[in-house]
């Protein structure tokens, strides 16, 4: 999706800029949610139809408006999932969103919530996994 | 489970996880047994987690799926920086290139520099060798390094350090030999010297002419700072490392070391900051900032303790102060500044407020175009200013320095905004120009793709977050889009289309259109904004294609394809050209593809442009070539591939191939249930046109089974309010009607109807439809009252739109007719459904669907009218045409034999009328949903038995019917009445003097009169009674 492959090296540039830890952690936090919220707009945007065929029938027509590349990836399933993830455990779910949809790696994920590295990729490890349980469930 | 309690156990479950897998394999199980219990729940979520961690790869794993990035894995909080200082030394007596490091001169952010010295011919030439820390890699990079090498070894002018030699070493580092200056920086000079304010000013215009110089060789300095400025101990200036950052951006761009693209923030113009390409009105911005410091002492963006981050917002939104306003208030501090500058703080202020501080705030003008257009420009009011004469620049605007220069939305995803405010990518001149078009391109399209994101939501399917309405938002957004970027005609126009497109979205046509024709006059087509063009061009064929405007639609539709080409060769040459360089080709190989999946969405909306004409051929050609094309390039998305196949299957479909739909359908969802399983919210779609394909084919038993579940899933997995649960129920309805469970169907019709509650401006075509079908199912139950509230309803919805579409319109005036047919008005009528007639069969490619359905009531009607022997003949006309167009049994072939029957018997033929109805009632039989006849059928072997005068027969018939009509439509619909009406009389019939047979009759025609006065059956019936 090429407005994520920029918004999110744009993100990459701009997290590079030094400030002091604290104004950097919020920032990311947000970035990254921002990132998060943007990519489930356009999934969800995506399922949307206009008008269809024949009268009494109404078929559907193609996708509509703006085209780009739709991710393999069910975002929309993927957020839902999230937000179930949020309402057990928010420090994962924002790990998930740091790492997952903000790109940082672990170190910088850790820096940012304040905890160790190791408890950092357990974490992801946990999250990775009820993530995935729930998305095969669906 | 209720949902606190099912949370509380995940939350022990993710525990446990945790727990376990920091275990050895041996002790889990142990473990496992303790902590979990005898808890069931718990034990099978611990299970599932386990599970989901063994298995190899998953969606979280694939970001690259999302992103087309992994997250880096140098992640660097920091800049490169050289090695420490015993690295840099080690290197000294190595050689590099021809020279030979000699000394260590110094160290920096990107390297080191080193005094070296090279024998030619005779003696020795001593430069200084600038060694950069990164890694270049492979021949291409070099190659390219040394074009941008050359180009810049050719500036020649006496205060540009001379690039005298250059290149890479073994391990990728590059290396610069430049002219050896000796010297202070320009601060150290100005403060030793104690230079004046006049001095100072002439000093700078020095420098600006040397990048006046530059610029007009077409290079851009990029990095211009006090630090790069050399002034030797003549007082002449030299500008070191020009065009250096250019080429080190170029490597960077490879992604092989994290670079930060604004090389110094203190001195970046809003536009570096804003990622807008680098212009000559950009060194003016940098040299102001020098000025300023060089006279007031300090930066004009400078804040205490300021971040970086925090200092570029300044950039963006604050104005630079006064010279004055930016001198020290600390009396002593403010004295020895004087000082610096042979002043008393009283002549320095002076000095300060004249035209000198007009001139420093014209090239301090945020906006590019408010300042000096050229260094030259700037040179030359230095000058006048200098000699004592009046200056250019001329006072601020107080409008101007009213309001803030960028102003955002202030909605929940501000931080997204602020990426964007930052966004920096350097550009270049030479080598770049394109590159420079390249990523104003991405940039003005990631904008645009936020702004449309953002605008989702508040549109249907909106997560939390402010209650603002779409609307709301964007029709501010357009005026401001004109006021803030007036300047900037490619950005505003790629804005303007982006509101057309939500607009799009929102089924507002007429708003849509007014900002794709702005963004239109924006956008002409030359040059960087052939692209941009192009995209709002296939956005209002788009919009056309909705609104069935076929002559608008025809010339964008031209001019996209012109401009097509024209990018398409465009892209040929810089294909030629980047073969040269693999590397840009991977940045820009993507623009190559996109054209083609772009040119794709074109022919899709000229398809549907195409099917508003006559024939269905055109657009399914299209849509065929679209589809195929998709299937056929290897690694093509899945996604864009089921797109163009479900267009491709609807076209077939709407053209008569409901086989040929159906097949392609059943493909894509089997390939997408291997896929993703099933029950899959992907497949919604294509699962949607199959039910319908199959209703078409009279496949009803699927069908419904298909859509049923179909209208489950997406209750699940869609947002109440989304429009496809609408189009989904509405199916279901259709397929129930066609089984002729007529009672069945409102209710899902009220369904679709719920779905665009308080948002009927979202699909109003898709809402007007619904009230149609509802009006057409009032009209088989009989119901003439609700018909007519629903006609008005959809008339109403289709008035505050654009209308309906041409099929549509033909709908709705017959079904207007059927009513007036119900209520008796007959000659209207009769007038309409021939009319109706003319016009289908004056088509290009007639739909024998809609010539049949109007013959059959136009048969009807002349059958009300007394007139059986023209019905008939109609009739048989038709029957050819029918069999053509349906394969037997077909509900709408009995249909036609049933109404041929009836109009042979009003005609007198009564064994006519039998054979028909028999060859009716067989096909019935084949039919095979169960049912042995229906009592349309059964109607009419009463009637044909009343005429031959067999009463029980009549009877019994006539009591089936009327069984049937009453589970069917309910009993108060005419044909339930008129079974009963013949029935009772053919009671009467064998019992003639039964006063309650009799009554019973009376009581019968009464309701018939009630219903239908005018029928011939009423007539008829009536007849037997009269006093």
């Amino acid at each position: 999706m090429q407005t994520t492959g920029l918004v999110h090296e744009a993100f990459l540039k701009l997290a590079k800029v030094d400030g002091d830890a604290l104004e950097r952690a919020h920032f990311l936090n947000l970035a990254s949610r921002a990132m998060r919220q943007i990519l489930v707009d356009a999934a969800k945007r995506k399922h949307a139809e206009k008008r269809g065929g024949g009268f009494a029938i109404t078929a559907l027509t193609g996708e509509p408006g703006i085209a780009a590349p739709e991710p393999a990836i069910d975002v929309v399933e993927l957020d839902r999932v999230l937000a179930r993830l949020e309402a057990v455990d928010a420090r994962s779910a924002q790990l998930v969103e740091l790492h997952f949809f903000g790109g940082l790696d672990f170190s910088a994920v850790a820096e940012t919530l304040g905890v160790s590295l190791r408890t950092a990729m357990r974490d992801w490890r946990a999250a990775r996994a009820l993530l995935h349980a729930e998305l095969s469930r669906a | 489970m209720d949902d606190a309690a099912e949370n509380e156990t995940l939350q022990k479950a993710l525990s446990i996880f945790r727990e376990l897998v920091e275990l050895p394999e041996c002790e889990r199980v142990a473990w496992f047994e303790a902590r979990c219990g005898p808890d069931e729940e718990l034990r099978t979520t611990v299970e599932r987690l386990l599970a989901a961690d063994s298995r190899p790869a998953g969606p979280l794993d694939d970001r690259a799926a999302l992103f087309g990035t992994q997250p880096s894995d140098r992640f660097a909080h920091t800049e490169v920086v050289s090695g420490p200082r015993q690295d840099n030394e080690a290197r000294i007596g190595q050689h590099v290139g021809a020279y030979r490091l000699v000394r260590l001169l110094g160290h920096g952010g990107m390297g080191a520099v080193y005094l070296a010295e090279r024998n030619a011919g005779g003696f020795t030439q001593q430069v200084a060798l600038k060694l950069i820390r990164s890694g270049y890699e492979g021949s291409d990079a070099r190659r390219r390094f040394e074009r941008e090498r050359q180009i810049l070894s050719r500036l020649q002018h006496p205060a540009i350090a001379r690039l005298y030699d250059g290149g890479v070493l073994e391990d990728g580092s590059p290396w610069f030999a430049m002219e050896l200056i000796e010297g202070e920086t320009l601060s150290q000079w100005c403060t030793r010297r104690a230079l004046p304010v006049r001095e100072r000013a002439a000093l700078l215009l020095r420098i600006a002419e040397a990048v006046q110089y530059a610029h007009q060789q077409l290079v851009i300095h990029r990095d211009l700072k006090p630090t790069n400025i050399l002034i030797d101990k003549d007082g002449a200036p030299h500008v070191l490392d020009f065009g250096i950052a250019a080429l080190l951006d170029e490597q960077a761009d490879e992604a092989t070391s994290p670079h930060t693209f604004i090389h110094t923030p203190e001195y970046a113009a809003p536009e570096q900051i804003r990622g807008d390409p680098h212009s000559a009105a950009t060194d003016v911005f940098t040299l102001g900032i020098i000025l300023f410091e060089m006279l007031a002492g300090m930066r004009p963006f400078q804040l205490p303790n300021a971040t970086p981050f925090k200092m570029q917002r300044a950039v963006l939104e604050v104005e630079a102060p006064a010279l004055q306003a930016a001198l020290p208030t600390d009396p002593g501090v403010l004295t020895g500044l004087a000082a610096q500058r042979s002043a008393t703080p009283q002549q320095l202020r002076r000095q300060l407020s004249g035209d000198l501080d007009l001139i420093v705030h014209k090239a301090l003008e945020k906006r590019p175009q408010d300042r000096y257009p050229s260094v030259a420009a700037l040179c030359e009011d230095l000058r006048r200013h200098l000699d004592g004469r009046a200056v250019q620049a001329v006072p601020p605007r107080f409008a101007y320095r009213a309001g803030k220069f960028l102003r955002r939305h202030r909605i929940p995803v501000i931080a997204a905004v602020a990426i964007f405010a930052v966004l920096s990518v350097a550009t270049g001149v030479s080598l770049a120009q394109a590159r420079a078009a390249r990523q104003q391109a991405n940039r003005a399209e990631a904008v645009k793709q936020f702004i449309v994101s953002l605008f989702q939501e508040a549109g249907p399917g909106a997560i939390e977050g402010e209650p603002v309405t779409a609307k709301a938002i964007l029709d501010g957004g357009s005026a401001r889009i004109e006021e803030e970027l007036g300047d900037q005609p490619r950005t505003a126009g790629e804005l303007f289309n982006a509101i057309g497109n939500a607009y799009l979205y929102l089924g507002d046509y007429a708003k849509a259109r007014k900002e794709l024709e702005a963004a239109l006059a924006k956008l002409p087509a030359e040059g960087e904004t052939l692209r941009p063009r192009f995209d709002v061009l296939i956005d209002l064929v788009d919009m056309a294609s909705h609104q069935d405007d076929v002559p608008n639609g025809t010339r964008w539709t031209n001019e996209a394809l012109l401009l097509r080409d024209r990018i398409r060769a465009n892209e040929q040459s810089w294909r030629r050209w980047l073969s040269v360089t693999p590397t840009l080709r991977n940045y820009f190989g993507d623009a190559a593809q996109d054209i083609e999946s772009r040119s794709e969405d074109l022919d899709l909306a000229r398809a549907r442009l195409l099917d508003q004409g006559e024939s269905k051929k055109p657009g399914l050609e299209l849509r065929r070539v679209v589809a195929e094309a998709r299937l056929a390039r290897k690694g093509e998305h899945e996604t864009r591939v089921r797109t163009a196949l479900n267009d491709y299957a609807l076209a077939l479909s709407d053209s008569g191939d409901f086989p040929g739909a159906a097949r392609i359908l059943r493909q894509v969802i089997a390939d997408n249930e291997r896929r993703h399983g099933p029950g899959h919210a992907s497949v919604l779609k294509s699962r949607h046109n199959l039910a319908i394909a199959l209703r078409n084919l009279d496949q009803l038993n699927e069908a419904e089974v298909i859509a049923r579940e179909n209208f489950a899933i997406a209750t699940r997995v869609l947002p109440p309010q989304h429009p496809l649960n609408a189009y989904i129920a509405n199916t279901v309805a259709g397929i129930l009607r066609q089984q002729q469970r007529y009672r069945e169907a409102p209710e899902w019709y009220v369904r679709a109807r719920r779905v665009f509650d308080g948002q009927p401006e979202v699909d109003p075509s898709m809402l007007a439809t619904v009230h149609l079908n509802e009006a057409i199912n009032a009209l088989s139950l009989m119901d003439n009252a609700a018909a007519a509230a629903s006609l008005d309803a959809a008339d109403r919805v289709w008035r505050k739109a654009s209308g309906p579409d041409y099929q549509r319109r033909i709908e709705v005036e017959m079904r207007g007719a059927q009513l007036a047919l119900s209520r008796g008005d007959i000659e209207s009528a009769a007038a309409t459904f021939d009319r109706l007639l003319v016009e289908e069969r004056a088509k290009l490619e007639p739909d024998a669907r809609n010539e049949l359905r109007l013959i059959g009531f136009r048969a009807e009607s002349h059958l009300l009218a007394g007139q059986p022997r023209e019905a008939g003949q109609l009739l048989e006309r038709a029957w050819p045409i029918a069999q053509q167009k349906y394969e037997a049994p077909h509900l709408e072939l009995i249909a036609l034999l049933r109404l041929r029957a009836e109009a042979a018997l009003a005609d007198g033929d009564i064994d006519g009328a039998t054979a028909l109805i028999e060859l009716a009632g067989r096909q019935f039989i084949d039919r095979g949903i169960g049912a042995t006849s229906s009592p349309d059928i059964e109607l009419v072997r009463a009637r044909i038995a009343w005429a031959r005068g067999d009463a029980s027969a009549c009877a019994a018939a006539a009591q089936a019917a009327q069984a049937g009509f009453r589970k069917q439509l309910g009993e108060r619909a005419w044909p339930a009445l008129a079974a009963r009406a013949w029935m009772t009389a053919a009671v009467l019939r064998q019992t003639p003097h039964s006063a309650s047979a009799r009554a019973d009759h009376v009581r019968a025609v009464a309701a018939l009169r009630a219903s239908r006065p005018f029928d011939p059956q009423t007539l008829e019936l009536a007849a037997l009674t009269r006093p």
